[in-house]
């Protein structure tokens, strides 16, 4: 069995995070073609989500150790984030969009509604979240 | 242009009075406080009916949409309002997911106030 080509961004986080994440994104797509322009903007506006989360929260504005994992299968996308910061506050599951005037607290809300599937797990030393693109036909 | 790590930015007074905001680029936490700085500083200055042209934004994200909703209160405390015209497919569909289509009012360019 062939393993899936896994593409890593592995990176320490600071301003420049967004921008070298988007970077990655454009290599994969080039490498996969076929993948719908849909699939594409849910996972990515997703996986952005995530690491904007991982640079505020988890590292409170400070750096943290960052790796973005990416699979493109045949019929789906997995994404893995691991950073070594702090715990997320809160559950997952309580996440909803807030008031239409809010300012913040939407980025986990958005990542979900676009995911088929979004899980966090708190590891000994860090975070680790997956990502699962909705099912298409490759 | 005003420039940003991969935003740019520049305001023009229409003849209506309205000021129309060009932004470029990738809208993201990154750029999220200056867009939000920018807006304010407008507002303060006396543009208070803004209509923000993101005709060449290819992405927003969650952080960048609060700077906007900031603008918006903004501008609607000092007695105006502050409108989107021109957004790509993924940013308008990233409004309709979030509801913020009903608060960030899609205009046609020319059509507000």
């Amino acid at each position: 069995v062939n393993e899936p080509e896994l593409w890593i961004v592995d990176t320490i986080s600071g301003p420049g995070t967004t921008e070298e994440l988007r970077q990655a994104w454009i290599k994969i797509w080039r490498a996969h073609p076929k993948v719908a322009e849909s699939v594409r903007a849910e996972i990515e506006i997703a996986a952005h989500e995530i690491a904007a989360n991982i640079v505020e929260h988890a590292g409170a504005d400070q750096p943290v150790h960052m790796r973005m994992e990416v699979a493109v299968l045949p019929d789906e996308i997995q994404v893995r984030f691991i950073d070594d910061g702090r715990e997320l506050k809160g559950s997952l599951d309580s996440v909803c969009l807030p008031d239409g005037m809010a300012e913040r607290g939407r980025g986990l809300a958005v990542a979900r509604a676009v995911l088929r599937n979004l899980s966090y797990q708190r590891m000994e030393d860090g975070n680790q979240w997956t990502l699962l693109s909705e099912r298409f036909s490759g | 242009m005003k420039g940003f790590p991969a935003m740019e930015i520049r305001a023009e007074v229409r003849p209506s009075g309205v000021t129309e905001v060009f932004v470029e680029g990738a809208l993201d936490m990154a750029v999220a406080p200056a867009l939000r700085d920018e807006l304010q500083s407008l507002v303060k200055g006396g543009a208070v009916n803004l209509v923000i042209n993101i005709a060449k934004v290819e992405t927003i994200d969650s952080t960048a949409l609060g700077a906007l909703i900031s603008g918006l209160k903004a501008a609607r405390k000092s007695g105006g309002d502050l409108r989107i015209t021109s957004p790509r497919e993924r940013v308008s569909s990233l409004l309709k997911l979030t509801n913020l289509d009903q608060v960030l009012k899609i205009v046609d360019n020319g059509e507000f106030p």
